[in-house]
């Protein structure tokens, strides 16, 4: 379950780039939603919410590339 | 006995590239340079300038302005990534070009967390009484050493020439700021992550042996996300062991690495984006040159009241990182 926040954080992005809050699949990084400095943002968003540091290691584009892949992200971590 | 600022000079090129003169090298639109940095022009500095004269100048104008005599300078500290020469250090030819007596001077090499050290140093000097006047110097030439082709872009679309100073002294006269407090961190587990290989005894990074291994080079993701964490960390540190919030400072004066980033640093934060100095338009990123540029900027803005408190924080190769408080004729 990606928290209410994320999306929120996502639609705003969105809205800043003329764009339609993004679907479950879409590209969050092709569609110009997100970038290096968006990913970080993304991130202590993600931290503050869900209550874990992300390890470096763990901020790449692969799990943040869509909101499929943030709760996938998200479920391998609260296992 | 505190140590305070009492006064600035910088000097930058006189030959200004705009992110249009760099959309043929760098393969990008003007557009997309600004709004991948916030950067709309930046100097580049003549063939028949260094790091020293840049430094100099910028020395001259901070000792102009405060009326003090050179004479009365007894260390000089300079903090530069582009030296004249890899042996010796830029310093001592800081020293001569100015014509200072033989005092003692120093290079550091803490990239653009130079002008954090440095008057963390000199802070310290005067503090325990071994310097009356310090020379702090910060100049950076890094044009003619930038890959300037499409393959860098990403870098070589920030950085710009110049040089800042300021004099550190025991005495708070004119406008002084004091040097209340600074904390700094490194982890050079992260060496090869922002830099320039060569020239230096470890080799070329990875199997490069091109003669681009002269060129910075940087891993983006990971320097955004350390910046992003370590700017916020050294700047909750400091305010908190000094029992300030943000709602305390008046003016930040950060290092001017990319506007993206320190419009972030100023949301996590909750600083007003009014307080937030930015050089970076018009200026690039100088590395260590920049937090003493953006500073004279706003001294000479004359918008500095008494009292008022200014948060300084940077992030820089190394990692290296921190943050440093000053406050405005405190004495």
């Amino acid at each position: 379950m990606v928290p209410a926040a994320i999306h929120e954080f996502l639609r705003g992005r969105a809205l800043q780039q003329g764009l339609p809050a993004p679907s479950q699949n879409e590209d969050l990084f092709s569609s110009g939603i997100l970038d290096s400095f968006a990913l970080v943002e993304l991130v202590s968003i993600i931290e503050a919410e869900v209550g874990f540091k992300v390890p470096d290691g763990d901020v790449v584009p692969r799990h943040f590339q869509s909101i499929n892949a943030i709760e996938k992200y998200l479920d391998t971590k609260s296992r | 006995m505190p140590a305070y600022i009492v006064s600035s000079g910088s000097y930058v090129p006189s030959r200004v590239v705009s992110n249009l003169d760099l959309e043929p090298l760098l393969g990008l639109t003007a557009d997309q340079i600004f709004r991948s940095c916030g950067i709309k022009e930046r100097r580049w500095a003549a063939e028949d300038e260094s790091a020293s004269s840049m430094g100099t100048n910028a020395l001259a104008a901070a000792i102009g302005q405060s009326g003090l005599s050179p004479a009365e300078i007894d260390l000089l500290i300079v903090g530069t990534m582009s030296p004249d020469y890899s042996v010796p250090g830029t310093a001592p030819i800081i020293q001569a070009k100015l014509g200072l007596s033989s005092i003692p001077t120093l290079d550091i090499r803490c990239a653009c967390c130079n002008f954090l050290y440095g008057i963390q140093v000199a802070a310290a000097m005067i503090e325990s009484r071994r310097a009356n006047l310090v020379a702090l110097v910060f100049p950076e030439l890094q044009s003619r050493f930038l890959d300037r082709s499409p393959q860098a872009a990403n870098l070589s679309m920030l950085f710009g020439d110049g040089a800042s100073a300021v004099l550190v002294s025991s005495v708070p006269s004119g406008p002084a700021l004091e040097i209340s407090d600074v904390v700094l961190f490194s982890d050079g587990s992260h060496a090869t992550d922002l830099g320039v290989a060569y020239p230096g005894s470890a080799g070329a990074w990875g199997k490069d042996t091109s003669d681009a291994k002269t060129y910075p080079r940087m891993s983006g993701q990971q320097v955004i996300l350390s910046a992003s964490r370590g700017l916020v960390e050294a700047s909750r540190k400091l305010l908190e062991r000094n029992s300030l919030t943000v709602a305390d400072v008046n003016w930040v004066v950060p290092h001017q690495a990319n506007s993206n980033l320190l419009s972030q640093f100023a949301r996590t934060m909750g600083i007003d984006p009014s307080k937030t100095i930015l050089t970076i338009q018009e200026f690039g990123n100088t590395s260590s040159a920049s937090i003493g540029l953006t500073l004279d900027v706003l001294a000479k803005s004359g918008n500095i009241s008494r009292n008022d408190r200014i948060l300084i924080p940077a992030f820089a190769a190394g990692f290296t990182w921190g943050a440093g408080l000053l406050r405005a004729g405190a004495a």
